[in-house]
């Protein structure tokens, strides 16, 4: 009997989570990166050197679009889960282009050039627009305009690795 | 051990998110079915999931090596976070109390037919569950996933030797629970 129960405690092993649920798990665990590591806007602006009200507005903007974004828009569940999609994957950008400024060789390490400049110009003026469209409680608008700046940041990124 | 674990663990220290990711890929099963089995309910298990590979990958900077796969400290998160996850439901589970009522509620005659009957894997899920959570987690940790007698002293804290015993023990209160005739 003892062997019995031993064999069906092996059987148990045949347990396994949900593929949908493991990839969606995945992606937002590697979008949050680790603590000492994590890229922030703030981060990659900084890595820019870009001027210092620029940094401090960016940073001050995305803080306040996130806190709104989170308790904002507790009761409609479906806009949240979006958003938290959306802003994982901004989250992995931010990652993998702090990643890239910080692996390219010293020499090329530099002024990130004006092009880059304006991007992140681009960006920071979305976010504003998505942060005044969710004061007037304008949600979806709101969401596309984090769409858009998730767009912008995949176009810094394809410059910055080229 | 993945190969070129420690490898993959330098590279997501650095914040690499596609080395914790292969780290993720081959550990989260595991972790997940030993969330599983003590839990018992799938949303509750994917959850206590998500929060050890997130915890994982946002304190990876702690990680020490100790002769053992990562899975073992992923296990001892794993294990705080069910703690954690026990004492906000307020979930308590008394081993001897279960015992003694299921063989209280259990006459000669129904033990005979429970003991006829085949035993399914619900069944010995069910059991599980009732033993206390250092029970549980040898049982899983050992013929489960059957992991050696050190690392899981390692994960658990405790020195092999009393591994055995503990076993030995829930391996006894296991039978009882699904009134299984001992051998010996």
């Amino acid at each position: 009997m003892n062997k019995n129960l031993l064999t069906y405690l092996k059987e148990l092993r045949k347990i396994e989570p949900d593929s949908a649920y493991s990839a969606r798990s995945r992606f937002l665990i590697l979008a949050s990166g680790p603590k000492a590591e994590k890229a922030r806007f703030f981060d990659v602006l900084k890595t820019f050197r870009l001027q210092t009200s620029l940094e401090i507005g960016g940073a001050v903007v995305i803080s306040t679009l996130l806190i709104f974004y989170f308790t904002h828009q507790a009761r409609k569940d479906a806009l949240v889960v979006q958003a938290d999609e959306i802003n994982a994957s901004i989250q992995l950008k931010l990652n993998e282009i702090k990643y890239i400024l910080q692996n390219k060789p010293s020499s090329e390490n530099v002024s990130p050039g004006p092009k880059i400049d304006i991007l992140l110009q681009e960006a920071v003026n979305d976010f504003k627009i998505a942060e005044e469209n969710l004061k007037n409680n304008n949600i979806e608008e709101s969401l596309e305009k984090i769409k858009e700046t998730r767009e912008i940041l995949t176009k810094i990124e394809r410059a910055i690795r080229n | 051990m993945l190969d070129g674990e420690k490898n993959l663990i330098k590279h997501a220290i650095k914040g690499e998110a596609q080395a914790f990711g292969l780290l993720y890929d081959h550990y989260q099963p595991q972790i997940y079915r030993f969330i599983y089995l003590k839990v018992g309910l799938r949303e509750e298990a994917e959850d206590l999931t998500h929060q050890v590979f997130l915890q994982g990958f946002e304190k990876i900077i702690e990680y020490r090596f100790e002769g053992f796969p990562f899975s073992s400290w992923l296990y001892r998160i794993a294990r705080n976070e069910i703690i954690d996850y026990y004492r906000t439901k307020k979930i308590h589970i008394d081993l001897e109390e279960v015992v003694n009522n299921e063989l209280e509620e259990t006459g000669d005659d129904d033990l005979s037919k429970i003991i006829d009957q085949n035993l399914d894997l619900a069944r010995v899920e069910e059991a599980l569950r009732c033993l206390n959570q250092i029970e549980q987690d040898i049982v899983i940790l050992r013929f489960v996933e059957e992991l050696s007698p050190d690392e899981v002293a390692r994960i658990l804290e405790k020195k092999p030797e009393n591994v055995r015993l503990l076993q030995h023990r829930a391996i006894q209160k296991l039978k009882k629970t699904l009134n299984v005739k001992t051998e010996a």
